[in-house]
C-alpha cells in the first residue's frame, strides 16, 4: 500500500513538474488521521500530501465532469481505482469527459473499508484509524482502540467487485492485482430483497426514504450525474417529482435519478457513501445493474468502445437470451 | 421610511423604531398580518403592450385594502396564480392613480406564461407593496435623466409618472427609451404624451432600421453618449436588459456621472419578497427589502453577482 | 439546581408527553441517531454527542404548507365528457359542441384560498447547546427583527417548542463552539439544560417555558456534590473545545476577500450540494411553490440552499451564481458577514455538522482560516511592487 502512495506521488510529480496537466486529484488525510478526502495538487512540491490507503473512498472522476473542472479548460491529472476506471470509461463512451485533457493514474485495489462501520462501534469520535497487514485499527478521542479484520469493514461493492484493476489508465501505480477468472457479475445481497414479498419491499423502501433530506448529495457526488441546472429533479416544467419531502416524492426522486444512471452506473457506491442519512442507495442501482445484465448482457463502463445500452440500438439485442 | 404599510394597511413590519421602543417579536406578531397571504384581487384590464409584454390592471377585492393602498413610485409587488405561483413586477401605475395597481409581464418562464393567459374578471393574488422606492424628495430641485431600454421602462413608469406630476419640483426633465423594434416600445399611450408635452425632452429610439419608424435609430447606450447629457445637478436613472445597463453605466462614468447619481433598480430570482427565504441577495444587501432601487455608490460596495 | 436520576429519566419523559409531542435522539436500526417522536418505552440515545440531522425541522418545517387553494367551478358548466366516457351530449354536432365548450369557457371558477398554520405544543429533548443557539439565530430573521417582517409560520411553532438541551460532556474534535460565541454548556435559547453526573443528570432552568418541567414529580433537589459534579464536567467540556480560528475581524476581512482567488481553491474538492445547508442548525433558505393537482392544491415552502445550481436563475437564463466557488463564498459570507450585518448575530453556532457529514469534508473552519484573515495580496505595496 504504501508503495502505491509513493508511486502516486512520484507520478502525479512528474505530471505537473513537466507541466502535463494544471492540477493533479488524488487523496489526502482530513481533519484527523481517520478522514481521507479528495486532494487538488498544483504543484510537483505538494504531492507529499498525497496518500493511498482503504479509506480512499472517492470517486474523483466526479471532479472531471461538466461544471467541475476549475479553470473550466484545465488539464486534470486524476487517480482511479478499478470501479473509478469503469465510471472514467462511462464518461468517455459519452464524450462527456475530454480524453485529451486528463491523465489518469490507475490504483489497482485490494478493498475500500467503509469507515460509517467503523464509527457505529463507538458512541465516541473516532480520530485515527490505521491499517497494517490486514489489520484496521481505530483510536476514539478518549483513547479507547479497537482493532478489526480488513475484510470485515470492505463495503459490498467491494466484495462483489469483479474489476479491482483500473483498465483504463495511462500509468499505474502498482502492478495489477490478482482479477478473478470468473468476470461475471455478483450482485450481493439483492437476492435478500428480491426474496420479499411487494408488501415487504414497500415498507422496507419506505422506511428506507422516510429519512431523506432530498440534500442532492447523491445526485453531485454520482459522477455519471452531469445534468447540474438542467436536472430534471429541480425542474418545475415538467414538474416529475414535487418540491414537498414526503416519503413518496423522495422515492419518486430516487427512482428518476436511477432510471436516468440505468446504462451507466458503474457500481461505485459514491451515492452510498454520500448520504448524509445513510440511506443504502446503491441497492437501487444494484438492481437496475442486475436487471440490465439479465436482459442485455450489458455492464456499464468495461468497454470504451461500447455505448451505454440506452443510447443505443442493436438488432440483435438479446433481451433476456443470452 | 414611508412604504411600511402592505396589504391594506395592516403594518406587518417591525420597524426599528418598534425595536428600540422595546418591541418584541411577540408583538410584532401580533400586530402583523401574515406578510406571506396574498390579498385576492381581480383583473379589470389588460393591455396588448407588445406581442410578448402585457399590463395587468388589477383592483383588491377588499375595498378597503384599496382605499388604503399608498406605495413609493419604484416599490414593486408579488403577483401571482394560485396554483402556479408569484412573481416580483414594478408597480408601474402611477402613485396617484387610485382605481388599480398596473404590472407589466413579459411572458418568459411558468408564471408569467400563465399571467398571460388571464381574462378580465379572472382572480390573481397580489402582494404589494414591498421594498424601496426611488427617493425621489431627496431628488427635488434636481434634473432628471430616465434611460431605459425594453421592458426596463415597466420599472421607471411610476416614477416617470411622480416626476411629472410634480413638474414643479424638478429641474429638467429627460427620457431616453429605446427598443429593439417599435413594436417592443412600451407604454405607446405615454409615448405619445411625452413628445406632445413642451417641458420634458423624450428620445425614443429602436436598435435598428424598421420598416415605417421615422425616429431615431440606434442602441441607447448610443444615443446616450450622442446626447452627451450634463451631469451638473443631474440625477440618472437606468434600467433594461442587463447589457444594455452594463453600456449605460460605462456611458454615465465616461460622462462624469459619479456614483451617488446614478441609480437603478435591479431584478433578480425572487420568492418571498420580504426579506426572509435569503435567496436574492447581493452581499449583505436584499434585493427585495435593500432594494430593488440601488444607487450605484452602494453597488460598488457588493459583490459582483448581478 | 435540580437532579433527576437515570432511572427516571423515562418517566420525565412520559411526564413532558403529557401536555406536548416529545421528540428527542434516536437510534434507528441502522445505527443512525436522528430526533424522533418518542413514545414510551423508546431509548434516548445521550452517548452519541450530535443526531445526524439538527433538530430545527420541528419548527422550521423542510415542508411547510402555507395556504390551501381550490377553484371550483361556479354554476352549471356542461361537461363535454363525464366519468363515464361517455359523451352527454352529441358531439357531433357543431352546434351542440360549439354551445357546450363556450358555457365551459365562461363559467366562473371560484377561488377560495385558506391559510393553513398548525402548531402542536412540542418539546425537543436532548439537542446539544449549539442545536438551541441555531434556534435563536434563525429567531433574528423570522421575528422581524431590526425592521423586518414576521413570519407567523416559524414564531408559531417556535412558540410552542420548548428546549431541554443536554450539555456535551465530550465534544468532538470537529466542534468549535466556542469560537463562536457558544459554549458545550451554553444557555442561549435553552428553555432547560441537563447536566450529566453520576446516576442522572442536574437540572438547570433558564426560562417560563423551563421551569414548567419542574412539575415532574420525579425531580430531587441537587446536592452540593451532584451541583460540583455539574461545574466540573461543564468545565472540562469547555476545556476540550479548541479555538478554530480568530472571529475578531472576519467580517471585515470577508469583505476584503471578496474577489479572492483563494475561494477557488477551497471550493475545489466542494460537489455543490447542499448536505451542509440542511444539516445546519440555523441554515434557513427556502423556496416557495404551488402544488396543485386538478384544481386543488396547496403553496408551500421547502428547504432551499444556495449551492443548488438554480437557486439564483432567473428566467432569462441568467444566472448571477453560475461559478460553483461564488456559491461556495456565498454560504460562508453569509453566515459570517452578510447576516451579522442585518441582524448583530453570527449565523453558526460550531456544531461541525457540516464538516462531519460534507461528503469531502469541507472544512469551515479552514475556510474561516484563510479568507477570514487578511490575505496577502490584499493591498498593492506603497512601492508599486506586486504583492
Amino acid at each position: 500500500m504504501s508503495d502505491r502512495q509513493a508511486k502516486i506521488r512520484e507520478l502525479a510529480a512528474a505530471a505537473l513538474s513537466e507541466g502535463r496537466v494544471d492540477y493533479f486529484i488524488g487523496w489526502k488525510q482530513g481533519f484527523n488521521p481517520s478522514e481521507v478526502i479528495p486532494a487538488f495538487v498544483r504543484s510537483a512540491d505538494e504531492v507529499d500530501e498525497l496518500v493511498w490507503n482503504p479509506l480512499a473512498h472517492h470517486n474523483l472522476t466526479t471532479f472531471l465532469k461538466r461544471k467541475m473542472p476549475d479553470p473550466p479548460n484545465a488539464r486534470i491529472g486524476v487517480c482511479v481505482k478499478g470501479c473509478d476506471s469503469r465510471t472514467l470509461v462511462a464518461l468517455l463512451q459519452e464524450e462527456l469527459v475530454d480524453k485529451e485533457r486528463i491523465y489518469v493514474v490507475g490504483v489497482p485495489c485490494d478493498g475500500i473499508v467503509n469507515r460509517r462501520r467503523i464509527e457505529k462501534e463507538f458512541p465516541d469520535e473516532v480520530v485515527d484509524i490505521s491499517f497494517a497487514g490486514d489489520t484496521v485499527t481505530a483510536v476514539t478521542r478518549a483513547g479507547d482502540s479497537m482493532e478489526f479484520a480488513k475484510g470485515d469493514l470492505l463495503f459490498d461493492h467491494c466484495n462483489t467487485c469483479r474489476y479491482p484493476n483500473p483498465f483504463y489508465a495511462d500509468d499505474l501505480a502498482a502492478d495489477p492485482v490478482p482479477e478473478p477468472e470468473d468476470r461475471t457479475p455478483m450482485w450481493g445481497s439483492i437476492e435478500e430483497f428480491e426474496a420479499l414479498s411487494p408488501a415487504e419491499k414497500d415498507a422496507k423502501l419506505a422506511e428506507a426514504f422516510e429519512t431523506c433530506i432530498r440534500c442532492f448529495a447523491c445526485i453531485h457526488a454520482c459522477p455519471v450525474c452531469v445534468c447540474w441546472d438542467q436536472c430534471v429533479n429541480r425542474s418545475r416544467r415538467p414538474a416529475l417529482v414535487g418540491q414537498r419531502v414526503d416519503t413518496k416524492e423522495n422515492l419518486m426522486f430516487q427512482m428518476v435519478h436511477m432510471f436516468h444512471v440505468a446504462g451507466r452506473c458503474p457500481s461505485c457506491g459514491a451515492c452510498d457513501r454520500a448520504c448524509p442519512v445513510e440511506i443504502p442507495l446503491y441497492l437501487l442501482h444494484r438492481k437496475m445493474n442486475k436487471e440490465l445484465y439479465d436482459m442485455l448482457g450489458f455492464e456499464p463502463g468495461v468497454s470504451l468502445e461500447e455505448k451505454p445500452a440506452f443510447q443505443t440500438f442493436k438488432l440483435d439485442d438479446p433481451f433476456g437470451e443470452h | 421610511m414611508a412604504g411600511a404599510q402592505t396589504n391594506g394597511g395592516a403594518k406587518t413590519r417591525l420597524t426599528f423604531a418598534d425595536v428600540q421602543a422595546g418591541a418584541t417579536t411577540a408583538q410584532a406578531g401580533k400586530l402583523a398580518g401574515n406578510p406571506y397571504l396574498p390579498q385576492m384581487a381581480t383583473v379589470v384590464d389588460i393591455v396588448d403592450e407588445t406581442p410578448n409584454i402585457k399590463s395587468f390592471r388589477v383592483r383588491f377585492d377588499d375595498e378597503a385594502v384599496m382605499a388604503a393602498l399608498s406605495f413609493e413610485p419604484g416599490q414593486v409587488g408579488q403577483l401571482g396564480i394560485f396554483g402556479v405561483g408569484e412573481s416580483t413586477f414594478a408597480i408601474n401605475s402611477s402613485c396617484s392613480e387610485k382605481r388599480y395597481l398596473q404590472f407589466s409581464v413579459m411572458k418568459a418562464g411558468e408564471v408569467t406564461s400563465a399571467l398571460h393567459e388571464l381574462n378580465i374578471g379572472d382572480k390573481v393574488g397580489v402582494r404589494a407593496p414591498m421594498g424601496c422606492g426611488f427617493p425621489v424628495d431627496a431628488w427635488k430641485g434636481k434634473n432628471i435623466l430616465y434611460i431605459m431600454g425594453g421592458i426596463g421602462s415597466a420599472a421607471l413608469r411610476a416614477t416617470i409618472s411622480y416626476t411629472l406630476e410634480h413638474r414643479e419640483d424638478y429641474g429638467d426633465i429627460t427620457i431616453l427609451y429605446g427598443a429593439r423594434t417599435p413594436l417592443d416600445l412600451t407604454y405607446k399611450y405615454d409615448i405619445e404624451d411625452w413628445q406632445i408635452r413642451k417641458d420634458i425632452e423624450a428620445v425614443i429610439t429602436v436598435d435598428r432600421d424598421f420598416p415605417g419608424w421615422e425616429g431615431k435609430v440606434g442602441f441607447v447606450p448610443a444615443v446616450l453618449e450622442e446626447m452627451a447629457p450634463n451631469p451638473a445637478n443631474t440625477i440618472a436613472i437606468t434600467c433594461g436588459p442587463p447589457i444594455m445597463i452594463k453600456f449605460v453605466l460605462l456611458g454615465l462614468q465616461k460622462l462624469q456621472f459619479t456614483d451617488e447619481q446614478t441609480y437603478t433598480t435591479l431584478e433578480k430570482r425572487m420568492k418571498c419578497g420580504i426579506g426572509i427565504c435569503g435567496r436574492c441577495n447581493i452581499g449583505p444587501r436584499y434585493v427585495c427589502v435593500d432594494g430593488p432601487v440601488f444607487s450605484m455608490e452602494e453597488l460598488r460596495e457588493l459583490p459582483d453577482e448581478m | 439546581m435540580k437532579f433527576l436520576a437515570q432511572d427516571q429519566l423515562q418517566a420525565f419523559l412520559g411526564h413532558l408527553a403529557g401536555e406536548s409531542r416529545v421528540v428527542a435522539p434516536v437510534k434507528g436500526d441502522d445505527g443512525v441517531v436522528l430526533f424522533r417522536p418518542w413514545s414510551p418505552g423508546t431509548e434516548v440515545e445521550l452517548d452519541v454527542l450530535l443526531a445526524k440531522q439538527s433538530a430545527k425541522e420541528f419548527v422550521f418545517r423542510q415542508s411547510e404548507t402555507y395556504l390551501r387553494y381550490g377553484y371550483a367551478m361556479e354554476g352549471e358548466a356542461a361537461a363535454v365528457v363525464d366519468d363515464s366516457h361517455e359523451a352527454k351530449i352529441a358531439i357531433d354536432d357543431p352546434a351542440e359542441l360549439r354551445a357546450a365548450q363556450d358555457a365551459a369557457v365562461t363559467a366562473h371558477a371560484t377561488l377560495v384560498a385558506e391559510p393553513v398554520n398548525d402548531a402542536p405544543a412540542q418539546v425537543i429533548f436532548g439537542l446539544r447547546p449549539c442545536d438551541a443557539r441555531g434556534f435563536v439565530q434563525m429567531d433574528n430573521v423570522f421575528g422581524g427583527y431590526g425592521g423586518f417582517y414576521f413570519d407567523p409560520y416559524y414564531n408559531a411553532k417556535r412558540e410552542a417548542t420548548t428546549l431541554i438541551a443536554v450539555t456535551c460532556r465530550d465534544p468532538r474534535s470537529t466542534c468549535f463552539c466556542t469560537t463562536v460565541g457558544g459554549s458545550p454548556d451554553g444557555t442561549d435559547g435553552v428553555d432547560a439544560l441537563l447536566t450529566q453526573v453520576e446516576g442522572g443528570y442536574t437540572v438547570e432552568t433558564f426560562s417560563e417555558k423551563g421551569e414548567a418541567v419542574l412539575g415532574f414529580s420525579g425531580l430531587a433537589d441537587a446536592s452540593t456534590a451532584q451541583t460540583l459534579y455539574a461545574e466540573t464536567v461543564k468545565e472540562q467540556a469547555v476545556a476540550r473545545v479548541d479555538i478554530a480560528f480568530e472571529l475578531e475581524g472576519v467580517r471585515e476581512n470577508l469583505r476584503a476577500n471578496i474577489e479572492d482567488p483563494g475561494w477557488h481553491e477551497l471550493a475545489m474538492r466542494c460537489i455543490s450540494c447542499g448536505t451542509c445547508t440542511y444539516v445546519c442548525p440555523n441554515c434557513y433558505c427556502f423556496n416557495i411553490t404551488d402544488e396543485m393537482v386538478e384544481g386543488q392544491g396547496e403553496r408551500i415552502r421547502t428547504w432551499d440552499n444556495c449551492f443548488n445550481p438554480i437557486y439564483t436563475m432567473e428566467t432569462s437564463g441568467h444566472n448571477p451564481r453560475e461559478v460553483k466557488s461564488n456559491r461556495f463564498r456565498n454560504r460562508f459570507s453569509h453566515k459570517f458577514w452578510y447576516y451579522p450585518e442585518k441582524y448583530d448575530s453570527l449565523l453558526c453556532s460550531g456544531c461541525g455538522r457540516c464538516i462531519t457529514h460534507c461528503p469531502t469534508r469541507i472544512d469551515i473552519r479552514e475556510v474561516l482560516s484563510v479568507m477570514g484573515a487578511p490575505r496577502a495580496a490584499a493591498a498593492p505595496a506603497a512601492t508599486g511592487e506586486e504583492a
